[in-house]
């Protein structure tokens, strides 16, 4: 079949009312926790798994997809009204999107930042839609060493990118590996650590550890600050840029999503890390680069695009390798497996109704962003008046309520309670979540694929390097691992972080 | 630097230290063919040298400079609802079979609008009951999500 019979059927399983719907509430969930800070997409996608068990899934990949670039939109509102950001990748939008609310123009601000973003969600979908095929058929002659070396880099990538320390970084890549080691192996059989406890036969599920490190341990790091919003009064007006603001923006948005998209498909990439350097870029390129900080409007367009391009392009290594690029893409691929897909090279083939819905399904969800967040921002700024004195009792509630109904059993509750203490801590120490909880994930594949590999090769490490593909993974990783020891390198890595920070 | 890196380098060394214990419980194989205990003490050893690494850093870091005092501290005064959050949380794990979600839910709601963030006792019982219902009729009557009935009369 060729590309416009694919894109055919993409529409008719989108254009289903049901999956219509899913789109919309997935949109609509995504813009609420997107506003509401102390919940990211990860959690929100987390808590709402469960639910998604009783849907077909195509619905349900329609419906956590949409949470997911939902929430790029919903957080630069709180970034540009409220100088908190909403979500992660909205960090760097407070700079220039709260300055230019404080200077009066809070409306244009949302308007080239939602405007911004449907530009560049749009694009990126049309990448995604080029690039996934072909990367799919050459990941079709992938191999276990192949498999094995791009999961060593990917954690790489995202442990070189983390803030603070690589050594703890990797440190928790090898732990959050080893709790994928707990339960039953699939190769001999033996139930390892399991304290001969049923529940651990199964191991540790990957959902209530996220839960526990994004969401319990977020509130509880929340209720030991005092929450004093000082949400922007009065009416915000002119949603629509002007022309002048639409040709400052124009190039930054171009940039930032072609930026964005790449740093997506990027293992251990993602929205967050494509916010910061379009920004950067942006500052850089600029003419006025003193005017970045006092309510550039260049600094709202650039960055918002290119976390919303990311989006789109961080779906590329999950739908084709069958390997997510962030802790985000690692609960998608955890909740395509629960639904009995195998995201891979052979998806596109064997369940093209599904590739092709979802993918679709993100141009509208697009389109119904625009619509959910320009006119209805009355509507989330009263969100934002909700006092976090309620907001938090029930964010702790419906994590209850997911962690239960993952397999009706409280066992599940205890672990996510475990790791809210053990994120909470671990913030407090400086030790990042997400290397654990894609090195969790990956765990099992990447298990089956090293022992493979050392099994074709007889025990050799050899075969890591006589493969092309795989001996360029792992240089690059070794590469990776190795920067930070160099000394010249060591004077540089701080600076990249103060540029981002100031 | 972090001013608790020593000591949360230690913590996980010891981690990695019973991992790499406990891994000898089951067969390391061999390197053509890598039995269940390959991949966790790899894990554990690495985690163990990293650890070490940061110990290390911290050590020196220490005496070069006045000590690394970033990062907020462990204990800020709002503990005492910091413990109280978990005590619920942990409670309502433990307790959500016995006593069944409609109990469970109303007092763990009531526990945290009243003792972990204080609301008037009228407010808190409202949002309580509020919370209960409209949480119940989502998921167990709307999703279908089988929730614990406990000593709950089954007639409801």
């Amino acid at each position: 079949m060729d590309f416009l019979s694919y894109l055919v059927i993409g529409f008719q399983v989108c254009l289903q009312p049901a999956n219509l719907f899913l789109a919309f509430m997935g949109c609509l969930i995504g813009t609420l926790v997107g506003v509401l800070p102390g919940l990211g997409p990860a959690a929100a996608i987390s808590l709402l798994l469960p639910s998604s068990f009783h849907i077909t899934p195509v619905g349900a990949l329609i419906m956590l997809a949409g949470i997911y670039y939902g929430a790029m939109y919903g957080g630069s509102t709180t970034s540009i009204l409220v100088n908190i950001p909403g979500e992660a990748a909205s960090v760097v939008t407070c700079l220039d999107g709260y300055e230019m609310a404080k200077q009066g123009r809070a409306g244009p601000a949302l308007g080239i930042a939602a405007f911004g973003s449907f530009i560049a969600g749009t694009g990126s979908v049309v990448g995604l839609m080029l690039v996934a095929p072909p990367l799919a058929d050459i990941a079709l002659r992938f191999g276990p060493p192949e498999y094995t070396t791009l999961m060593i880099l990917g954690l790489t990538v995202l442990t070189f990118l983390v803030k603070g320390s690589m050594a703890k970084a990797l440190m928790m890549a090898a732990f959050g590996m080893f709790l994928s080691t707990i339960g039953l192996d699939a190769v001999s059989g033996v139930a390892r650590f399991s304290f001969d406890k049923m529940e651990l036969m199964d191991g540790i599920g990957m959902v209530p550890v996220v839960m526990g490190l994004f969401g319990i341990s977020e509130v509880l790091l929340n209720l030991e600050k005092t929450f004093d919003r000082e949400i922007l009064k009065g009416k915000i007006k002119d949603y629509l840029p002007t022309k002048e603001d639409w040709r400052k923006s124009a190039m930054p948005i171009a940039r930032g999503s072609i930026l964005g998209f790449f740093l997506g498909i990027l293992p251990g990439g993602g929205a967050v890390l494509a916010s910061f350097v379009a920004y950067a870029v942006e500052k850089r390129v600029s003419k006025h680069p003193e005017k970045f900080g006092k309510g550039a409007i260049e600094g709202v367009a650039s960055p918002e695009a290119a976390n919303n391009s990311a989006t789109g392009g961080a779906f590329i290594p999950l739908l084709t390798l069958g390997i997510p690029s962030n802790v985000v893409m690692a609960i998608l691929l955890g909740a395509m497996m629960i639904h009995g897909l195998q995201p891979g090279p052979n998806l596109v083939n064997e369940h093209p109704d599904i590739f092709w819905g979802v993918i679709i399904s993100m141009y509208i969800g697009n389109a119904m962003l625009l619509v959910l967040n320009l006119p209805l921002i009355g509507l989330w700024v009263q969100v934002l008046r909700v006092p976090y004195g309620l907001l938090f009792p029930l964010i702790l509630l419906f994590c209850l309520i997911g962690a239960y109904s993952l397999s009706m059993t409280t066992f599940d509750i205890l672990v996510m309670n475990v790791f809210g203490i053990i994120g909470y801590l671990m913030k407090k120490t400086d030790y990042e979540g997400a290397p654990l909880i894609l090195a969790l994930v990956l765990g099992n594949l990447f298990e089956n694929a090293l022992r493979q590999s050392l099994m074709l090769s007889d025990g050799s490490f050899l075969i890591f390097f006589s493969r092309p593909i795989a001996a360029i993974f792992l240089w690059i990783a070794i590469v990776l691992l190795l920067l930070p020891i160099l000394p010249w390198f060591k004077k540089r890595r701080p600076a990249v972080g103060v540029e981002t920070q100031d | 630097m972090n001013r608790y890196d020593k000591v949360s380098s230690l913590t996980w060394l010891m981690v990695s230290i019973a991992i790499i214990v406990g891994s000898t419980a089951y067969s390391f194989g061999g390197w053509s063919h890598p039995g269940p205990a390959f991949l966790p003490l790899w894990c554990g050893v690495i985690m163990g040298a990293l650890a070490l690494v940061v110990f290390v850093q911290a050590v020196l870091k220490g005496k070069s400079e006045a000590g690394g005092q970033e990062g907020e501290s462990l204990l800020t005064s709002r503990w005492p609802k910091l413990i109280a959050a978990l005590v619920i949380l942990f409670a309502y794990a433990f307790l959500l079979e016995p006593f069944g979600y409609l109990i469970m839910t109303f007092v763990f709601m009531l526990f945290v609008l009243k003792v972990v963030e204080p609301t008037k006792w009228g407010t808190a019982v409202i949002e309580a009951l509020l919370a209960t219902g409209v949480s119940y009729s989502l998921f167990e009557l709307w999703l279908k999500v089988p929730l614990p009935r406990g000593i709950w009369p089954t007639i409801f």
